[in-house]
C-alpha cells in the first residue's frame, strides 16, 4: 500500500471513506484529493473535450480540474472537500466512460 | 475568536482573506475596539504563507520553517469579543459597496458593512507547455498546501521547475518532509540579483531569510539548476518523466541541452497571479503593471481604493511577499479606523509608523526582484500549436493563434470565439498566458491587455446558492454595472 503521508504529526483517530465503492483510510481534516494523493491516486477525471486524465493542479480551489463526485452531488473540488466518516466519493477517472 | 461560525449580517469591518494582510488588519482592529468580520474561503485562518495545518496536529517547524508558528502567533491577537472569522466562506459577489454575497454550507447570505478591506492575496502563475495537464504535474503551492495543511506528500521522485524565490521553501520543505527532489529548475541564470539591490541595508530581514533557506538547501543536499527549465512532461495516463533543458538569458532554449529526468510528481512555480474579481466587482480601479504583466487594484496612500471605503492590503496592490502583505493590513486597518472616526491610540501610530516603513521597504526589494525574475516573451515557445492553454475548455495554442491573427490581437474576440479563458476558473489560470499569447497580434508592440470582466458568481456555484439573485428577465444574475 502506497501511504505518502509524512510521519511526525498528530492525525487523530482515522475513518474510511469510500472511493467507487472501496474504503480508503481518511484522517481527521484530510480532503479528498488528500486522501486520494496520500493512496497513490492521482488520476481523477478525464476530460468531457479531449478525454484525457486529469488530477490535482492548483490544489487551493482556483483551477477546477480535481473534480469528483461527493455523496452524490457531481463536481465537486476535492482539494477543497473535507472529508467525512463514511463519505462517498466517486472518482471520475475510475468510472468507465465517465468524462466531466 | 470564533471560526467557522455564520457571519452576522452586519459589522463596522468586514476583511476579506485571512492571510498575513487580512489577519493583521483584524488584530489592529479589534484591538482598537472595533467590530471586524473576516471571509475566508479556506477552511482554516492563514492565507498561502501562514497556510495552517487541517490535521490534528502540525508538521514541526523542522518541516515547514517559521511561518506557521507566525501565523499561529497573529492569528492569536486577534480580540475574540470584537472579532469573527468565518472560514470555509467564499465571497462570490457584490450588490453594492457596502454589501457583500457570500456562501458557507452551501447557502448564501449577505454582509454589510461601514468599511471593508480587501485583501484577497494571489494565487500561482502558469506557463503551458507540453504536457503539463497530466495527473503529477502540479504548481508547486499545490504541494505545499498539502504537506502543510495536511502532512501529505505529492509523490516520490519530485521535479520543481519555474522561477523566482519560491523555488527554495518548497524545496527545501519537501526534501526535509522526505521526498526525493530529482531536479530543481530555475530558469533563471543571473545568481546575483540579491546584489544588485539598492540600500541592501534596509532588506535585512530578507537576506536572513533567503540565507537561512540556503544554508537549509546546503544541509539536504539541494541543487539548484540554474538557467534550467522544463520544456516538457511525459506520461500515458500521469506524469513518468520531465524533459528538462538550459535556457539563455533571453529564455529562449539551448539546442542540444534536453534532458529526461524519470518522476511522478512535477512542481510548476512562475511568480503569481493577484485575485482582483471581488475588487472589479466592486467597481475599484485597477492599475497595469508592466513588471508583472498584470492588473492589481489601484490605491492612494491610505490604501484606499478607487471606491470611498473600501481599502487593501497584501498581494492585491501588488505582490511583495509576506512581509509587506502583513505591514500594508495594519496601514489599511488604521486609515480605516480614521475613515470611521476613531481616533488612533499611541501604539496604533506606532505600529503604523513601523508597518509604514517595513512596506517601503519590502515594496522597493519586491520590485527589484521581480524585475530580476521577469519573463521573457521567448518563454512562451514551450507552449507548442498542439499544448492546451486553457486548461478547462482545452483549447490549444493553435486555436489562439488562429483566432488572434484573424482579430489583430483582440482578447475580447479571441476569447469568445475560442473559449479560452470562459470555463470553470473563469480564466485565473490560463488568463496571463491567452493575454501574452494574444497581444503578439496587436499591431501596437506595446498594448496593455483589457481586464478581464469580472463576473458573478466569481466562482461556479449551485443554483439553490444563487437563487434569490436570480433575475429571470436577464437569463442570469442580476447585474451589478459598477465596472469601471
Ligand atoms: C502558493 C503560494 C505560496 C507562497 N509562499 C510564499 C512564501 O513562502 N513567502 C512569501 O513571502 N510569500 C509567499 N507567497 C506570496 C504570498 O501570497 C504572500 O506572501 C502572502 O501570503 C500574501 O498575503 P495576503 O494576505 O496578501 O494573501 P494570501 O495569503 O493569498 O491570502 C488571501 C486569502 O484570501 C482568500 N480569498 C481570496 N478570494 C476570496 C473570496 N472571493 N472569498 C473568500 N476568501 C477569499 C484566500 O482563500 C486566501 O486565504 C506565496 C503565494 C502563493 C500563492
Ligand atoms: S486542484 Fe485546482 S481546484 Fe482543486
Amino acid at each position: 500500500m502506497i501511504d505518502l503521508r509524512v510521519a511526525p504529526v498528530k492525525r487523530g483517530q482515522p475513518f474510511d471513506i469510500s472511493v467507487n465503492g472501496m474504503p480508503v483510510r481518511a484522517y481527521p481534516g484530510e480532503t479528498v484529493a488528500g486522501v486520494l494523493l496520500a493512496a497513490g491516486m492521482n488520476v481523477f477525471r478525464k476530460t468531457r473535450e479531449t478525454g484525457r486524465e486529469r488530477g490535482q493542479f492548483c490544489g487551493m480551489g482556483v483551477c477546477y480540474d480535481c473534480l469528483v463526485d461527493v455523496d452524490g452531488q457531481r463536481s465537486q473540488r476535492a482539494c477543497m472537500t473535507a472529508c467525512k466518516p463514511g463519505m462517498t466519493i466517486e472518482v471520475p477517472a475510475l468510472s468507465k466512460d465517465r468524462a466531466e | 475568536m470564533t471560526t467557522q461560525q455564520r457571519p452576522p449580517a452586519s459589522t463596522d469591518v468586514l476583511v476579506i482573506g485571512a492571510g498575513p494582510a487580512g489577519l493583521s488588519a483584524a488584530a489592529l482592529l479589534s484591538d482598537a475596539g472595533v467590530n471586524v468580520v473576516v471571509l475566508d474561503e479556506n477552511a482554516r485562518p492563514g492565507g498561502q504563507y501562514y497556510r495552517q495545518s487541517r490535521l490534528a496536529g502540525s508538521l514541526p517547524e523542522t518541516i515547514v520553517g517559521p511561518s506557521q508558528e507566525a501565523g499561529r502567533d497573529l492569528i492569536g491577537k486577534i480580540k475574540a469579543d470584537h472579532a469573527t472569522i468565518s472560514t470555509d466562506t467564499l465571497v462570490w459577489g457584490v450588490e453594492d459597496s457596502k454589501t457583500i454575497l457570500y456562501t458557507q454550507g452551501g447557502h448564501s447570505g449577505r454582509i454589510s458593512a461601514g468599511a471593508i478591506i480587501l485583501a484577497t492575496g494571489a494565487h500561482e502563475r502558469v506557463i503551458p507547455f507540453p504536457g503539463w495537464t497530466l495527473p503529477g504535474v502540479m504548481t508547486a503551492g499545490a504541494a505545499q498546501t498539502l504537506l502543510k495543511a495536511q502532512g501529505i506528500l505529492p509523490g516520490k521522485q519530485v521535479v520543481i521547475a519555474g522561477t523566482g524565490p519560491f523555488l527554495y521553501p518548497v524545496s527545501t520543505q519537501l526534501a526535509a518532509a522526505g521526498a526525493e527532489l530529482a531536479a530543481i529548475c530555475e530558469l533563471s541564470r543571473d545568481r546575483f540579483w540579491p546584489l544588485r539591490v539598492k540600500q541592501p541595508y534596509r532588506h535585512f530581514h530578507i537576506y536572513r531569510e533567503a540565507l537561512g533557506y540556503l544554508a537549509r538547501m546546503r544541509r539536504l543536499g539541494l541543487h539548484v539548476s540554474m538557467g534550467t527549465s522544463v520544456v516538457e512532461a511525459v506520461g500515458d495516463v500521469a506524469l513518468r518523466a520531465v524533459v528538462v533543458a538550459e535556457f539563455d538569458a533571453a529564455h529562449s532554449e539551448i539546442p542540444g541541452t534536453r534532458r529526461t529526468i524519470p518522476a511522478d510528481t512535477l512542481l510548476t512555480s512562475f511568480s503569481f497571479v493577484p485575485n482582483v474579481q471581488i475588487a472589479r466587482l466592486l467597481g475599484c480601479e485597477l492599475r497595469w503593471d508592466p513588471v508583472q504583466q498584470a492588473h492589481f487594484v489601484k490605491a492612494d496612500g491610505q490604501l484606499q481604493t478607487s471606491r470611498e471605503g473600501v481599502y487593501l492590503a497584501g498581494e492585491i496592490a501588488g505582490i511583495g511577499g509576506h512581509r509587506v502583505a502583513k505591514a500594508e493590513g495594519i496601514l489599511a486597518a488604521a486609515s480605516v479606523l480614521e475613515h470611521l472616526g476613531h481616533r488612533l491610540a499611541p501604539e496604533a501610530v506606532q505600529k503604523r509608523e513601523a508597518a509604514s516603513r517595513t512596506r517601503s521597504a519590502g515594496r522597493q526589494f519586491a520590485h527589484h526582484m521581480l524585475k530580476s525574475f521577469a519573463l521573457k516573451p521567448k518563454i512562451f515557445d514551450l507552449t507548442k500549436p498542439d499544448t492546451i492553454v486553457c486548461r478547462c475548455e482545452s483549447v490549444p495554442r493553435r486555436e489562439i493563434d488562429y483566432h488572434a491573427e484573424m482579430w489583430d490581437g483582440a482578447q475580447r474576440a479571441v476569447k469568445q470565439c475560442t473559449r479560452a479563458g470562459m470555463g470553470r476558473c473563469q480564466g485565473r489560470m490560463c488568463g496571463f498566458a491567452v493575454a501574452q499569447l494574444v497581444r503578439r497580434y496587436c499591431a501596437a508592440a506595446d498594448s496593455i491587455p483589457a481586464p478581464d470582466t469580472a463576473r458573478m458568481p466569481v466562482k461556479p456555484l449551485a443554483l439553490r446558492e444563487v437563487a434569490p439573485w436570480l433575475d429571470p428577465t436577464q437569463g442570469g444574475l442580476r447585474p451589478t454595472d459598477q465596472t469601471p
